[in-house]
């Protein structure tokens, strides 16, 4: 998804009033987008719905914008066609698989569909285990990896709430911290 | 020398990247006619570089084209400086193929363009001292430096003048100081590492501010740095030292420059009958026309396997096996500098500090090894540069959802400092390039074949590294302190040197303490190829210096009609 692209994607959604935290069925709308936003080769529509569903949860909005606020899903699916290897890919799809197939196993639906409080045990429980690629934890850790850095290497981020300064003109080697 | 005729000059400078450039400079300034052939394309500041070019604005985030990499730039890519927007200055491997023993790889790194690897070079500049050009004499590795201290000294100083290098002097034998610019500050940590060595070593293990090309204030009419970070990629205020923004420009100003980029040079051609360099053989990148350009005086300064890639292609009767080559040793005692080894801790407390900006510089611990005392497992020594910072964002770590986002937006890691060793490599006749028999670049030049390994005192060295890293970094109070050794393959240093070298004898030696070729006197050799030996210092400045001294030697030699 090349700029153009995204700001018409945010500015879309902006302009349909989407202010509070997703409803499910407004993760399976953005799934649905993906595919417009470079990712149509990259997952099947559940898929989508499910890294949309993890990038919202490890980065959600608060006072500051979230990961889909600033196309991490479309960020992920990019980097899923075009810079991983096909067996990295094709991993990375089926361990997305494994996380639904878990939730359903476990709580008896897909992650999108869980509560809040379920949805939060299980990812609880990828997070802090580690397992072989193509696995729900690996899958879990590269999701919230790429959704970590596609966040802050954003533009709205690195400018809105990071302020960082790209010609800072000095440096200091010790300063205070401010406030 | 008759200006009608197109083809023919004065000098002719082959590459122009950090000693091409010092040639042109040197030569155009004292009235010179000089061509300097660049095999790459030309470099455009406002169109290449990118050092403002945020993540965001790049396909990837940085990460880099993989694909296109790992397809073109399989052995580039391994360069740090190689990423999304830095590949552009290294060449493409399957146009510029070399051959080695799978078993034993060298990673050969190169820029092909107007400004060779200055562009995207690690700009960090460090004087040898007497303890460094007289170590094959003292035991016995390699052969004799023609030159000691003395006599670069005021080329160091020469060259420093012009680029432009801040520092901190520290009155150091080892590590003569030069002229220097204002150093960049410390970060809290590397003060408390400085403080802690100075109380247990003394003026042992000194760490002091990293001294590099990079203006801490404005200098020959180029800017202070911005301190933006990525100096790898161009800066279009010209704060770094490269040929492109400083030396190209002043041989330009002469009116006596003519730069041909996209002339791949094949050969230099000799004249038979008085054994002197005629001609240099050129072919267009893009047109692949074959053409010649005729010299008087010609400076080979085309990256030290480059040249030494020409001078084994230039063969003839007079020289069988390379032109210059009596000695037999042309294409021998390949150096890098071996590194990829140190240790790392957290440094305790100072947390309610922090550093603004990008420092495009790191710390440096001069060698201590070898230098008053004689350390029983290896010879020669080592250098430590490193640094400290705090991690943002990046550090990651369990956890996810509001409270996850707002302590990375909001909290910075602890304090972490590394300390990386650069090792001299012994000068080894073994360790040796020549022309594969089969493989040819996408010119149909014969691709170099290399061999080269690391021995046993490169091992102990990057063993001992690890040790007093990790001791340094203990004294300073530094917790979870970690050893390391990538075992990197020679070449990734990116400092190869040695295969042309300098020394008194013909016999051994291909070229004078003049960087003058033994047997041709008027083709001289300045880049890394003439390293007799490889010390443990960043090299460049060192190549300036003996670029600069050279090319007034052989001036006047000239002028005194003795060339």
């Amino acid at each position: 998804m090349d700029r153009r692209d995204l700001v018409r994607w945010l500015s879309g959604f902006a302009a349909a009033g989407w202010m509070a935290p997703l409803p499910g069925a407004e993760r399976v709308r953005l799934a649905e987008l993906l595919p417009r936003s470079g990712g149509a080769a990259a997952f099947t529509p559940a898929q989508a719905a499910l890294v949309a569903t993890l990038a919202d949860v490890i980065i959600p909005r608060t006072d500051t914008p979230g990961a889909l606020d600033v196309e991490v899903p479309g960020f992920i699916a990019r980097l899923t066609t075009d810079w991983y290897s096909d067996e990295e890919a094709t991993q990375l799809r089926r361990g997305l698989d494994a996380i639904d197939a878990l939730a359903r196993a476990r709580f008896g639906g897909t992650v999108l569909s869980l509560s809040e409080p379920n949805r939060t045990a299980l990812l609880e429980s990828l997070d802090t285990a580690t397992g072989q690629p193509g696995s729900a934890e690996h899958t879990f850790a590269r999701i919230k990896s790429l959704t970590v850095y596609g966040y802050f290497t954003s533009e709205r981020v690195q400018t809105e709430v990071l302020k960082t300064e790209i010609v800072p003109g000095r440096f200091d080697g010790c300063i205070p911290i401010p406030g | 020398m008759p200006r009608h005729q197109p083809n023919r000059f004065d000098a002719i400078v082959v590459g122009s990247g950090i000693t091409g450039g010092f040639a042109a400079k040197e030569l155009t300034e004292r009235g010179l006619s000089t061509l300097v052939l660049e095999a790459g394309r030309p470099i455009d500041p406002a169109r290449d570089y990118t050092e403002h070019v945020q993540p965001w604005e790049m396909r990837f985030r940085g990460y880099g084209d993989r694909r296109a990499l790992e397809r073109d730039q399989f052995i580039q890519k391994n360069c740090y400086a190689c990423d999304e927007m830095g590949a552009r200055f290294f060449v493409n491997d399957r146009e510029n193929p070399y051959t080695f023993d799978p078993a034993a790889p060298f990673h050969w790194i190169r820029g092909r363009q107007v400004g060779g690897r200055s562009i995207m070079w690690g700009r960090q500049v460090y004087r040898w001292s007497d303890l460094d050009f007289g170590a094959n004499l003292e035991d016995g590795h390699g052969v004799d430096w023609p030159i000691r201290y003395p006599d670069i000294a005021p080329w160091y100083s020469y060259v420093e003048r012009f680029i432009g290098v801040s520092g901190l002097a520290e009155g150091l034998p080892q590590l003569p100081d030069g002229e220097f610019l204002p150093p960049m500050a410390f970060r809290c940590p590397e003060l408390r590492v400085r403080e802690a060595a100075e109380r247990v070593w003394g003026r042992d293990r000194v760490l002091t501010m990293g001294r590099c090309a990079v203006l801490t204030r404005p200098h020959n009419g180029r800017a202070a740095c911005h301190y933006c970070g990525p100096c790898e990629r161009g800066c279009v205020t010209h704060s770094y030292f490269n040929s492109l923004g400083s030396t190209l420009p002043a041989a330009a100003r002469t009116g006596k420059l003519t730069l041909r980029p996209n002339s791949v040079v094949e050969s230099i051609r000799s004249d038979p009958r008085t054994g002197r360099a005629r001609s240099v053989r050129v072919i267009d990148a893009e047109s692949h026309r074959t053409m010649e350009f005729e010299g008087r005086l010609i400076f080979l300064c085309a990256s030290a396997l480059e040249s030494t890639r020409i001078l084994l292609n230039s063969r003839s009767d007079r020289f069988p096996d390379g032109l210059a080559n009596d000695s037999g040793q042309l294409g021998r005692n390949l150096m890098d500098h071996c590194f990829g080894a140190g240790a790392r801790g957290t440094m305790p407390g100072m947390l309610d500090r922090d550093s603004r900006g990008a420092r495009p510089n790191g710390v440096y611990v001069p060698r201590f090894r070898n230098v008053r005392d004689r350390h029983p497992g290896f010879v020669r020594g080592y250098g430590f540069q490193g640094g400290a910072w705090r991690s943002g964002w990046g550090r990651g770590g369990p956890g996810f959802g509001a409270g996850y986002k707002r302590a990375l937006i909001r909290e910075k890691g602890p304090w972490r400092m590394s300390l990386g060793g650069w090792g001299e490599m012994l000068p080894r006749p073994d360790n040796a390039v020549t022309l594969d028999p089969v493989v040819k670049d996408r010119w149909g030049i014969p691709a170099l074949k290399i061999q080269c390994t690391f021995g046993p005192n490169e091992r102990a060295i990057l063993a001992d590294i690890q040790v007093t890293a990790a001791e340094m970094l203990e004294a300073a109070g530094a917790t979870e302190i970690t050893s390391y050794d990538d075992r990197l393959p020679p070449g990734l240093c990116i400092h190869e040197m040695g295969t042309a070298r300098m020394g008194r004898d013909p016999k051994t030696s291909v070229l004078n303490g003049w960087n003058q070729a033994h047997a041709v006197p008027n083709l001289f050799l300045t880049d890394g190829a003439c390293m007799t030996s490889s010390a443990n210092q960043n090299p460049s400045i060192t190549y300036m210096a003996l670029t600069a001294r050279a090319c007034h030697h052989a001036v006047d030699l000239i002028d005194r009609n003795e060339l």
